[in-house]
Order: structure tokens, then sequence, then C-alpha cells
């Protein structure tokens, strides 16, 4: 090999080397972008469905504000619970009952161990007198509360031959937010 | 002493001098040129392969979608419509009981509006004075029966 053809291969070599370390470069330069590539587009999909389920829920809420003010609605709350025995001394009055609250107690909100809350309660204790119609009138009354409860109990007994008495507990849910 | 190993080499050295250099040792420029030529297009096949291959794996890769889980907003709206159902007739039995109670029984009062003609001061008659207190009669009946209420 004369000197001439080991020049000639020495750049050859050179060249090989030179193109080789291009490619090379270049193809780390095209699986970087594709990783980045990736990541934009995954990020763009997660950034749609983010958006398509804001749309989902704005529109939720606006179509179902009436049902949800309404479900508020059978719900009492802490600072309506004086006026809301009024209420009930009133309808009382009106039904022929002389009404007495004889409990009213809070329990407050509480988490369980399954982690689900628990709403706070409010415990009201009535006992009424009356007519056995008027009783039974506020029985059905207190049945029929248009607010999210249970009658926990309910004794009805005859005081005398014109008199009847009742006494019922209730524990009415309160509104939380 | 020459041993027929030295005499083996000295006769293997002739022959190989004799071949001259071997052919792999030549130069053959052809040839090299067209070895050389060959690996360049290996070369360049190979990189057209895999440019399309990446290029292909890219087109692909932007044309499907991806599937990212959108969280659903859970809204039962059968239950939520079945409670206010419950709740409003709850409502309206409640009303109905305080309704019942405010009911009375009133008789139905037809009125009439009659125009009356002006009345001059003139044609007034005098308003006769009282002589004397009129005797006050009592019922036994309606007294008992008063009596009774209280």
């Amino acid at each position: 090999m004369n000197k001439k053809s080991q020049t000639y291969l020495a750049l050859a070599l050179l060249t090989f080397f030179v193109v080789t370390t291009i490619f090379l470069s270049m193809w780390y330069a095209v699986s970087k972008q594709g990783v980045h590539f990736d990541e934009a587009k995954r990020a763009i999909a997660e950034y749609a469905a983010k958006e398509a389920s804001y749309t989902k829920v704005q529109g939720l809420l606006a179509s179902t504000e009436k049902d949800r003010a309404q479900i508020d609605s059978y719900f009492i709350e802490e600072k309506n619970i004086i006026s809301f025995i009024s209420d009930m001394e009133q309808n009382a009055a009106r039904l022929g009952v002389k009404l007495n609250t004889n409990e009213l107690a809070s329990v407050p909100k509480s988490i369980d161990t399954a982690g689900i809350v628990i709403p706070a309660v409010l415990v009201v204790g009535f006992d009424f007198a009356g007519s056995k119609s008027a009783v039974q009138k506020f029985m059905a009354l207190l049945e029929n509360i248009p607010y999210q409860n249970t009658q926990t109990d309910l004794s009805f007994s005859s005081a005398d031959s014109t008199t009847w008495k009742a006494d019922s507990t209730l524990k009415l849910t309160l509104r939380y937010d | 002493m020459i041993e027929t190993k030295d005499v083996t080499k000295m006769v293997s050295h002739i022959i190989r001098r004799d071949k001259g250099i071997a052919d792999t040792q030549l130069m053959h420029p052809t040839r090299e040129w067209f070895i050389g030529l060959g690996i360049t297009m290996l070369i360049v096949l190979l990189g057209s392969w895999f440019c399309w291959y990446i290029y292909n794996e890219y087109s692909q890769t932007i044309n499907t979608p991806l599937t990212v889980s959108e969280s659903v907003v859970p809204y039962q709206a059968a239950t939520i419509a079945e409670a206010i159902k419950i709740y409003e007739t709850k409502q309206s039995k409640f009303l109905e009981i305080l309704g019942t109670s405010d009911r009375e029984v009133v008789p139905d009062v037809s009125t009439t509006t009659e125009i009356l003609n002006e009345v001059k001061e003139s044609v007034l008659a005098p308003i006769p004075t009282v002589v004397s207190d009129p005797q006050t009669e009592f019922n036994d009946d309606e007294e008992s029966e008063s009596v009774l209420a209280l």
C-alpha cells in the first residue's frame, strides 16, 4: 500500500466515522424529540379531557341548579332551628294541639371508620296533647315534615276520655356544605 | 546437526517464496472499490430503512388518538328525581294537613250593590227619642247552654 492509498484510506475512514457520528447524533436527537412529542401529546390529551370534564360539570351545574336548590331546601339549617320549632308550635295551635318541646340537642358532624361523613343531626323531642283526631293529625304532620328526618320515637296514649297524649322524637339532618 | 524439522521448514520457505505474496495481501483497486461501494450501499439502505421506520412509527403515533381517562362526575339523576318526588309528596301532604284544619264552613254570601239617590237633609225624618228602657227578656235554655260552654 503506497502513501497515496494510505491517505485515501485514512480520509475514507475519517469520513465514515464523521458520517456515523452525525447519523448517531441525529438518531439520538430524533428519539429525544419523539419522547418530547409523546409527552406533549399526552399533556394535550389530558388538558383536552380536563376541559371536556370542566365543560360537562359546568353544564351539569347549570342544568341541575333548580333540583339542587330544591334538594337543599329539604335540609334544615342550624340557623333555622328556632323558627322551625316556632313554626311547629304555630302548626300545633292551628291543629288544636298543645305542644311542648321536651328535647333539643345537636349532634355534630362526624366521620366513621370507613371515612364516610355522617352529617350533623338535630334531635327534637315533642310531647303534645289534644283531642284524638287533633293528635292524630299532628302525628301525621310530624311524619310529613318536608325536611330530611328520622322519627326515632313515637308513643300515643289516652290521658282521659277526651284528651290524648303523644310523644315523638325527630332526628333532623342538618344541611352542610 | 540438521533434523527433519529444519528440512521441512526450509522446503516450505522455498515453496512459499515461489508463490510470491499471497493474493489477499495484494491490492485490487476494482475489488476494493466494489467492496467499498457495497458497504456504502448497505449503510445507505439500512439508514433509509431506519428513516422510513421512524417516519412510519411517528406517523402512526400522530394518527392514533390517546386514550386519556376522563374523570366523570357522578350525578345520580334518577335518585335525585326520586328524592324530589318523595319530598314533594311529603310537602303536599304536610300542607294538606295544615290546610284541612284551616277549612271553615263559610256560607255562600251573595252581595248586591244598590245605587242610592242622594238624599236631601230636609227629607230626613226626625229620630224618635227613647222614652223608657225596653224590658230585657231572659231565656232559661240559652243561659244554661252558655254556662255549660264555659
